[in-house]
């Protein structure tokens, strides 16, 4: 690996900055190649990474290509490296340009000097009121480079936008974006090669801001032509700069004066369908552009794999829609869409993206009914990508992004469950509330319940002989409980804990059941161990209510308790056992008729026959126990 | 120094919570499956267990009281947002509290902070 041979950076006070990375790099290096041991290779990426993003601040372009070469060939290194140390570079490159410990006195005055220099650049633009902390403008931005990304600079531009609108209201933060949009394509019409590049970075950050502000901050805005001047700015970003025709960037300027002059208040040309649809076939018509030319050759069969996954997602979709929904559901789904929507763009698959790109928008309304859990929820997706987006040679494209789209299930299904409040779901669609109040509800019961969240010292106690006064106390105490449970349970519409509640209230009305046959006055163990299993099974679908999750089918508990129950009546007579067994059949026969039987008028009257006939069968059954 | 463990199936989440809390000065192990808790209870006897709500499988209150009647050690759920039905269900199930993972991390030390103050002075 050569290290010589950095260059001269284009702004002299940063050059003692530049070597000495440089010079700390060169030690680094000779260690490692003296003992190339894990321990040596950290420090050498984290200086790695920090040269390119020095070389891209100071624009020393021989700088920033050296060291991504260098980055991109140690990372391909033969040795094995475990993910955890992966993602390392990382988290040093935020660590290095934040609080790096071992820099000395000039290379923090360097520092000082970039934040100052792009400090200057900003207040230029007149937008440092939009942007917060420099750095995070600077990493963002550092991102977009990259790989092209913008939902990277998310978080920066949302909150830029969020903090502009509420200091300076909506008609001035629309007048400053049509300033700086006017300024920007002023500036790409008449710059020349890599320099548009940068201008339409700035682009597509003023565009996601303006995408933001209107989702986000309800500000009036044309999100249809935004977001289509947004993926032509990203095509344009994720293409060579010598594939771009030049007609396809008279577009994006076209439409950014639309835009422009709806922001300075000018009002809705009259033929902006036209424009749009003029656009939009554009847009579709864009030359296939192959993978190895948009430098994408590692992710297209990811891509290509999960195309196949949206598929299928947006037919679970269309199915599920009409049902009701929780919101946890769609979370998954709406972030693979984001993700792939992305990469779809560039791989000439553009049909396919605005199919995704259509369903997201529609799932994020969704999600998005709450601001700040929506920003967290970016900032997880923010942290996935740093994750996936890793190289990583010693697992497959396959693996990483099934990891990959299993982490992200998980990170957004904390936050949409967090994220989704009970009416604004409800609204949606998104969660069935049988009952007002629901959550009160919850609370009340989740404080009144004191035995059944922990039933080992009452079923201790059950089996103790010794202790029948505080029992007959206590048992009193459990029945009241499981009462309140199953009430409250229906209530909120969990039936399968409800019925599990009603079946051990049923067992606790018989408490001589407990005690062994024949006046021993003993416990029955079996029963015991059956109501233990019994109030585990209640416990973790309590457990699994209170987590969102789906709720387990109580069936074999209920039958194991029913078991027990017949088993003790049964040995006294069998001939009433199997009778029972014979009726509990014919109870589950008819509750699945009068289930499948539909509602019409001459249904009715057998439906209440049967129901009758029901009531007075479980009447009987009762009284004979 | 308070030694804290987190389990969380998540890596990444895992990795983020991590840093926060060494930050605020604690060691910190990390786990992401319910036997590699069970492991590093014995071996490190942690002061505090931060259990996630929201797992792949199972759930967090069942792994929380699990691990805390197992090995006696205390442990805390972590939710994205707490809600107080929440927070009463896991004072029901007998853990020792309810930390809320908000995006400011001095909240989140502070809140885990708290917990361990309670730990300590059980009246206060």
């Amino acid at each position: 690996m050569r290290l010589d041979g950095f260059g001269v950076p284009s702004t002299a006070a940063l050059a003692p900055c530049v070597r000495e990375v440089a010079e700390q790099m060169a030690s680094c290096c000779r260690e490692w190649l003296a003992s190339p041991s894990r321990r040596r290779r950290l420090p050498l990426i984290r200086l790695l990474a920090g040269a390119v993003l020095l070389g891209r601040l100071t624009r020393n372009r021989q700088l920033e290509q050296m060291a991504r070469a260098a980055f991109r060939r140690f990372g391909a290194s033969d040795t094995p490296m475990p993910p955890a140390d992966r993602a390392a570079p990382c988290l040093a490159l935020l660590q290095f340009w934040h609080w790096q410990p071992e820099a000395t006195r000039r290379y923090r005055q360097g520092l000082e000097h970039l934040r100052g220099r792009a400090l200057g650049e900003l207040r230029a633009q007149r937008t440092d009121a939009a942007v917060t902390p420099l750095t995070q403008r600077y990493v963002a931005l550092a991102r977009l480079w990259d790989d092209g990304t913008v939902g990277d600079g998310m978080d920066t531009a949302g909150a830029a936008c969020r903090r502009l609108l509420a200091e300076n209201g909506c008609d001035t933060f629309r007048a400053a974006a049509g300033r700086r949009l006017y300024a920007l394509i002023e500036s790409l019409a008449t710059a020349p090669g890599e320099a548009r590049r940068i201008i339409l970075y700035r682009l597509a950050r003023e565009l996601l801001q303006l995408t933001l502000a209107a989702r986000l901050c309800r500000v009036d805005l044309p999100v249809a032509l935004i977001r289509q001047m947004n993926g032509l700015v990203m095509l344009h970003l994720r293409t060579m700069a010598r594939d771009w025709p030049d007609h396809s960037l008279s577009v994006v300027i076209r439409l950014a004066l639309v835009l422009q002059s709806w922001l300075a208040g000018e009002g809705v040309p009259p033929d902006l369908k036209l424009l749009l649809r003029d656009s939009g076939c554009f847009y579709r018509d864009w030359p296939r552009i192959s993978a190895s030319r948009l430098q994408l050759s590692t992710r297209a069969d990811e891509v290509l794999s999960t195309g196949v996954e949206i598929r299928t997602d947006v037919m679970a979709i269309a199915r599920l829609a009409r049902q009701p929904m929780r919101g946890r559901e769609l979370a998954p789904i709406c972030a693979r869409l984001s993700k792939l929507h992305l990469n779809l763009h560039a791989l000439g698959r553009p049909g396919l993206a605005w199919w995704a790109d259509g369903l997201q928008q529609s799932l994020l309304a969704l999600l998005q009914t709450s601001r700040v859990a929506g920003a967290e929820w970016r900032g997880q997706l923010r942290c996935f990508r740093e994750r996936v987006l890793m190289p990583n040679a010693t697992v497959t494209p396959a693996d990483r992004l099934d990891a990959a789209l299993s982490e992200v299930r998980v990170v957004t299904a904390r936050a949409v469950v967090s994220a989704v409040s009970p009416a604004s779901a409800r609204e949606a669609g998104a969660i069935r509330e049988p009952v007002p109040g629901r959550t009160s509800l919850i609370g009340q019961l989740s404080s009144e319940l004191r035995c059944i969240p922990d039933p080992e010292p009452w079923l201790r106690m059950l089996a103790n002989p010794d202790v029948s006064g505080e029992r007959a106390d206590r048992l009193r105490t459990v029945r009241q409980e499981l009462e309140l449970l199953e009430t409250g349970a229906r209530a909120l519409g969990v039936y399968r804990v409800e019925a599990l509640a009603r079946v051990l209230s049923e067992v606790y009305r018989h408490p001589e059941l407990m005690t062994m046959e024949g006046g021993a006055g003993g416990p029955d163990t079996d029963l015991i161990e059956a109501l233990r299993r019994g109030h585990a099974g209640l416990l973790h679908r309590l457990d699994q209510a209170a987590a969102w999750q789906e709720v387990s089918r109580p069936r074999p508990v209920i039958e194991r308790l029913y078991r027990s129950l017949e088993a003790r009546r049964g040995a006294a007579n069998p001939a009433v056992l199997s009778a029972r067994q014979r009726c509990l059949a014919l109870n589950r026969r008819v509750v699945e008729l009068l289930t499948s039987a539909s509602s019409t008028a001459a249904l009715r009257e057998r439906r209440t026959l049967l129901a009758t006939l029901l009531r007075d069968q479980a009447r009987l059954l009762r009284e004979d126990w | 120094m308070t030694d804290i463990m987190i389990l969380d199936d998540s890596p990444t989440q895992n990795a983020l919570l991590a840093a926060v809390l060494r930050a605020g000065g604690h060691r910190v192990v990390t786990t992401t499956s319910l036997t590699g808790a069970l492991r590093q209870c014995r071996h490190h006897r942690p002061r505090l267990v931060l259990v996630e709500l929201v797992l792949r499988q199972g759930n967090g209150y069942s792994r929380a009281a699990f691990l805390q009647r197992r090995t006696g050690v205390a442990v805390a759920l972590m939710v994205s947002r707490q809600q107080p039905a929440e927070s009463r269900w896991a004072l029901a199930r007998g853990l020792c509290g309810v930390v809320e993972r908000p995006r400011p991390a001095e909240a989140m030390r502070y809140s885990v902070d708290e917990v361990l103050q309670r730990l300590e002075w059980p009246d206060s």
